[in-house]
């Protein structure tokens, strides 16, 4: 399968992301995946159906172990359901190469993690610029989109520091920068906030809510922060891999 | 942020181990340019040794006097033979010989020796023997007979055995080469002579060449002629590397004819030129086994920075980094750390050659390798084979690191991400 792998200028990305809202960007079609471990076989998602609409602002919520994660990481293809379909953007990733779903990871899907998972060698604007470089952007490119978006999140004058030189708060500033910077059709945060003190985690939810507005990208979250389901357009509650309820909040 | 800087910032995030592997690797090729220039060094002066005792660096002989050391083969002309070889460039000194067997007698004590006639100012352009008297002094120059009819100078060893002194009269007798009449000379003991090489210190008596040839009733003509050789280093573009068998022989090839072979010293001192294809073998056995040593360190080092940074493998996956980028980024790593060992090395090493060159290793003429050493061993410090060496390590380091790098492209950056 080929991909399409030219980046994509800011204003076109955004213009593209608009287009897309109310579309389907993502969906799940009775989704299994199923773990061997030595207690048995461990059903971590269990025929999953669901739609990710462009534009929208969705939580997958549940307690630990609920599949929320797994989830996720079969939508961001860091992962193979054991059964079922997955697209996105139209494109199934089962059929996909390493390879393939590399360049999907690359053009098409941006992460933030728990953990922030910063490369800790690289300064600030370098992790934004990564991405990009893997894209084949030009320096000077890259290097305005880098810094355009550490200043969105309110790290303009942090560009040049490393990662152990910034706050947990910062560093996931950084990570949605970095997942912003090369304009996704898709952010998928796994418990983005759960590693951040209430009022560093509200900010950066009112950050991304805000960049979600102004740039019509889509977030899928799973957390089981409270603060997060306030701000989603909706909510997928999960329990023991299934979809226990969907509900819609804006 | 190119791979290369990526994988240099890489390097130094944990420096100590970064030093400690770098250390080791920069030992190792320390040991080996250290080693290499000594062992350079060694043979050159095991070749010098050779050369400036009895061999020189190649020789002249009849055909069939090297292999039966039958004294009626002998160069008919050595005059015309001396001033051809004189004129070749890379010949430096050249310098005829009668050998022969002899009996020294004192008194009732006799013992049978070797007998070398010489002219002494052109051996002393050819070897050292007359810079190896320990007592009294090396055979005069001028041609005269004095009032007891000669002079001769002995081996230390020899003279010990026989229990002669400085200035006593000996009688050496030798077989007339084409009559077989008996020949004597009385001779006055001049010097004293050491070389460190067993065979000439306990049965050598060096007499002047027209000596000699009355002994053994051979004229004008010579057993062999000496040749010493320019060095290429010395004399670019003329001389010869003086290891090198084949560019020795191809130097001296107008030299040989039907009446008149030249060889290199590997022919005459055959026991020499082995041991130093031995050294030679087992250096590169020592090599082999550094290799061996360090690349298992090199090999645990990566194995255990990728360990550690599995998640990290998973990030840049997840990310969308190609694995061909990964794989370059763990081998550009690997090439940084040999790069940095690599250069310790080759300077470090360098350094202690420049050093022990200026010093010296004086190993005392009571060390043999065959030929005993009369001049401290000096290592030849060479900067461009210390960075090829390093080189070779840093070539090295990078192959030893592909089964990490490549595990590193086989991380599931799912799996990898849930580690952290």
């Amino acid at each position: 399968m080929n991909i399409a792998t030219s980046p994509q200028p800011a204003t076109t990305a955004a213009a593209a992301n608009a287009s897309a809202a109310g579309s389907v960007v993502a969906s799940l079609r009775g989704v299994t995946r199923h773990y061997e471990s030595s207690a048995g076989v461990v059903k971590a998602l269990d025929g999953v159906d669901l739609d990710v609409m462009g534009g929208e602002l969705l939580a997958i919520a549940g307690p630990s172990g609920s599949g929320k994660s797994t989830l996720l990481g079969l939508l961001g293809a860091l992962d193979h359901a054991t059964a079922g379909t997955i697209h996105v953007e139209g494109r199934e990733l089962g059929t996909m190469s390493a390879q393939e779903s590399a360049l999907l990871r690359r053009d098409r899907i941006g992460f933030i993690f728990q953990a922030y998972n910063l490369v800790p060698v690289l300064t600030a604007v370098e992790n934004v610029e990564y991405v990009m470089l893997l894209q084949g952007r030009d320096k000077a490119a890259r290097r305005a989109r880098a810094v355009e978006m550490l200043g969105a999140v309110g790290l303009g004058s942090h560009i040049d520091r490393r990662p152990g030189e910034l706050s947990g708060g910062q560093q996931q500033r950084v990570a949605v920068a970095r997942a912003l910077a090369a304009n996704p059709a898709i952010i998928l945060a796994d418990e983005p906030t759960a590693n951040l003190d209430s009022h560093t985690a509200s900010d950066l939810l009112d950050m991304m809510v805000g960049l979600n507005r102004d740039f019509g990208t889509t977030f899928v979250f799973s957390t089981h922060d409270p603060m997060v389901m306030e701000r989603a357009t909706r909510v997928v509650h999960i329990r023991d891999g299934q979809i226990e309820s969907i509900e819609v909040r804006r | 942020m190119e791979t290369l800087r990526l994988a240099w910032r890489n390097l130094w995030r944990n420096p100590r181990r970064t030093l400690l592997t770098a250390a080791a690797l920069g030992l190792g090729v320390l040991s080996m340019v250290a080693s290499t220039d000594y062992m350079v060094g060694l043979f050159g002066r095991m070749i010098e040794t050779t050369a400036n005792g009895r061999t020189g660096h190649a020789q002249i002989h009849a055909p069939g006097f090297r292999e039966t050391r039958e004294e009626e083969r002998v160069l008919r002309e050595p005059a015309a033979l001396l001033a051809k070889a004189r004129a070749l460039p890379v010949v430096e000194a050249a310098a005829a010989r009668v050998w022969g067997t002899a009996l020294l007698a004192i008194g009732d004590r006799s013992r049978s020796v070797q007998l070398f006639g010489i002219e002494p100012r052109d051996e002393a352009q050819v070897g050292k023997w007359t810079t190896r008297v320990v007592g009294g002094r090396f055979l005069s120059d001028h041609a005269a007979k004095d009032a007891t009819g000669g002079e001769v100078v002995l081996g230390q060893l020899l003279a010990r055995r026989l229990d002669v002194e400085l200035g006593a009269r000996v009688v050496l007798t030798a077989a007339d080469i084409g009559t077989g009449e008996a020949r004597s000379e009385l001779l006055r003991v001049v010097g004293l002579l050491r070389t460190g090489d067993g065979g000439l210190d306990d049965g050598t008596a060096i007499v002047r060449r027209e000596v000699a040839a009355r002994l053994l009733g051979v004229g004008e003509a010579a057993h062999e002629i000496v040749l010493r050789l320019r060095d290429a280093r010395e004399a670019p573009g003329v001389g010869v590397d003086r290891e090198d068998k084949a560019q020795i022989e191809a130097a001296i090839a107008p030299l040989t004819s039907e009446t008149a072979i030249a060889e290199p010293w590997h022919a005459v001192q055959p026991m020499v030129a082995e041991m130093l294809r031995m050294q030679d073998a087992w250096m590169g056995i020592f090599l082999g086994l550094v290799f061996f040593v360090i690349a298992f360190v090199i090999v645990g080092t990566m194995s255990m920075a990728l360990l550690e940074r599995t998640w990290e493998f998973g990030l840049l996956r997840a990310l969308g980094t190609p694995p061909g980028r990964i794989f370059g980024l763990v081998l550009a790593e690997a090439g940084w750390l040999g790069i940095v060992g690599g250069t310790f090395g080759a300077v470090g090493g360098h350094l202690l050659s420049r050093v022990l060159e200026h010093v010296g290793l004086d190993f005392g003429e009571d060390v043999q390798m065959i030929v005993s050493f009369h001049e401290p061993i000096r290592p030849v410090p060479d900067l461009p084979l210390a960075f090829g060496m390093a080189a070779i390590f840093v070539v090295l380091t990078i192959l030893v690191s592909v089964v990490a790098a490549f595990r590193a492209t086989r991380v599931e950056p799912g799996l990898a991400l849930r580690q952290r």
